[in-house]
């Protein structure tokens, strides 16, 4: 129980994919500017995270490695995502369109969203168990969450901002994920001694 | 109308075969060489740490931070282990003689440039503190100032060896 | 478009990484060293140039409404054998990009110019052009990493430099001094360049994927 809680809360914080990985930073820089568009894509993610790490794992674990075909990994992974995407965006809009709509306009932007794939591969290469591996896509998903809100916090604020001419839009915003990505360092080296 | 459907599906079907054709192809080429430079890089890590050993034996074994364990030709033990360091795994190698540590060596490490890294930096020669002490004596071996953190996981990776090595050595 | 034009257009004016801004997470995350910039760079370059060959080879047979799963297959395949040649004969560099090897499949540098140039495209010209991408890529890569390793790490090629080894700023190694030295970088770019076609804010307008996922998905919220 302690690891899962230490791989949960390091996956959150420590490993943050976003800000000390750097998977993810497409969506994270463009979609952030507005808290309502942020929450539902982290959501999206989220979600996806976990769908996809309960394909993956099964795939690699009884089909691909006992067949010594663990070289199609990332082939198989990236194919079984994108389908697996496609599906759920059809199945969303048959039978919850209400969430669909929320969520739907950002599904297709994670088929391409390497956190999604970063989050399958690292699972195997951990050695994880399949409900440790669950456990750290959730808490990658959450982290990918806290840092979207947090950082469209941080944006807002430099909308309004008087930034010297060259630095406007995307550099400004580059250094303030830099300052966003500072103050997660201060958790480095916590979790572990929080149950030790 | 067959033909919108059957072609795309035909084209996709055959090229997803092309290329998994290739890459087995290249897979049974290129998997001794990888089998073959992880399994000498391996063996010379462990010669490192454990030097005048010529063969090394798996050990099954399960205990705290343990990941591998190998006894050596000579009577020693070579232990691999993993320790939660401020960065992350750090991953070490270590040697242990009649209960002496011949030698710990860092395999990877994300410890910060500087801080932690004056750790478990193999260039740094903290490891040397370690080398031809026994399990107390490492005990008392000083910790890094400002690096706590990485020094307390360096430490109890190494008590986490000691242990592993004396419930081997009780089973036999 | 003569052959040098778009073999130069990679490397200044649309340069992937510092103008149309692609492929960010592999840039800040390989940039800590320049060996590894470099390795980063070579490898998406070779997957870079096989992929645009091939679909451009192919840009007739393969059906509209199945090419970007087609190209998906083709660009993981290279992908996967760049993965196992760089495992089997540089596995310092395997252990160095880690993750970052395999996940070449979903820079948007690489699906972008097969969608943008390669599938439109002569097979000749779809190789000069990868290169020239590729190219601009690996120097984008590289001076971030110059920077980053001569004041972080104070060392160059993993050589110590002196006075800059005793006395270097450690943050730009870690994640923060990623964010930082590209956001640097792309205001001094800004400021040096003024008279190329000035940068959208970033978001999907600047993203060839924009195509494949969808106008709806970018176009609503963040349209520019």
């Amino acid at each position: 129980m302690t690891k899962l809680i230490i791989i949960l809360l390091s996956a959150v914080f420590i490993n943050n994919y976003v800000l000390s990985r750097f998977l993810g930073i497409c969506p994270f820089l463009g979609v952030s500017k507005k808290l309502d568009s942020a929450t539902g894509m982290s959501l999206a993610v989220i979600f996806v995270m976990l769908m996809a790490t309960a394909a993956t794992y099964p795939i690699q674990v009884y089909l691909l490695t006992p067949n010594g075909l663990g070289y199609l990994q990332t082939i198989v992974f990236i194919l079984v995502i994108a389908a697996l995407v496609q599906l759920v965006e059809i199945v969303l809009k048959r039978y919850i369109p209400s969430l669909h709509k929320s969520l739907g306009v950002y599904l297709p932007l994670i088929t391409t969203n390497c956190a999604v794939l970063g989050v399958t591969i690292l699972n195997i290469d951990e050695g994880y168990t399949f409900l440790e591996a669950m456990v750290n896509s959730l808490g990658s998903g959450l982290g990918f969450f806290l840092a979207m809100v947090m950082f469209s916090g941080v944006r807002s604020v430099i909308e309004g901002a008087d930034v010297p001419e060259s630095f406007k839009g995307l550099p400004v915003t580059l250094v303030a994920a830099a300052i966003t990505s500072l103050s997660f360092l201060g958790f480095g080296g916590v979790i572990e001694n929080l149950f030790a | 109308m067959m033909k919108d459907i059957i072609k795309p599906i035909a084209v996709l079907a055959a090229i997803c075969l092309v290329v998994t054709a290739l890459l087995a192809y290249i897979n049974s080429v290129t998997s001794p060489i990888i089998a073959a430079a992880e399994q000498q890089a391996a063996q010379e890590a462990r010669l490192e740490v454990m030097p005048g050993a010529k063969d090394f034996e798996p050990v099954e074994i399960e205990a705290d931070g343990v990941t591998e364990m190998y006894r050596a030709d000579n009577g020693g033990y070579v232990i691999m282990l993993t320790t939660k360091g401020y960065g992350g795994d750090i991953r070490l190698i270590c040697g242990i003689l009649d209960g002496m540590l011949t030698k710990i060596k860092t395999l990877s490490h994300s410890e910060t440039s500087g801080i932690g890294s004056k750790v478990v930096d193999n260039a740094s020669g903290y490891s040397d503190n370690y080398a031809g002490k026994n399990a107390a004596e490492c005990e008392d071996v000083d910790t890094v100032t400002g690096a706590t953190i990485s020094s307390t996981a360096y430490k109890k990776a190494i008590a986490n060896a000691f242990a592993a090595y004396d419930q081997v050595k009780e089973a036999t | 478009m003569n052959t040098l034009q778009n073999f130069s257009k990679g490397i200044i004016k649309e340069n992937p990484v510092l103008v149309l801004v692609l492929g960010t997470c592999p840039t800040l995350a390989t940039s800590t060293s320049i060996s590894n910039a470099l390795g980063m760079g070579l490898a998406a370059t070779a997957v870079l140039l096989c992929s645009n060959i091939v679909i451009s080879a192919l840009r007739k047979v393969i059906p509209d409404k199945v090419r970007i799963p087609c190209y998906i297959v083709l660009i993981a395949g290279f992908v996967t054998m760049v993965q196992m040649l760089v495992k089997a004969f540089a596995p310092a560099l395997d252990a160095s990009l880690g993750i970052y090897l395999p996940l070449i499949v979903v820079n948007c540098i690489i699906l972008g110019r097969a969608e943008m140039f390669a599938n439109k495209n002569k097979v000749f010209d779809s190789a000069v052009d990868a290169l020239g991408m590729g190219a601009g890529f690996t120097l984008a890569l590289s001076l971030m990493a110059l920077i980053r390793e001569v004041f972080g790490n104070g060392t160059f090629f993993g050589l110590s430099i002196p006075v800059l080894a005793d006395n270097h700023i450690s943050i730009l190694t870690m994640a923060p001094g990623g964010f930082f030295v590209f956001g640097l970088l792309i205001a001094a770019v800004n400021k040096f360049a003024p008279n190329k076609p000035k940068k959208k804010d970033f978001g999907c307008a600047g993203c060839p994927s924009a195509e494949i996922c969808g106008k709806t998905s970018c176009g609503d919220k963040e349209a520019v």
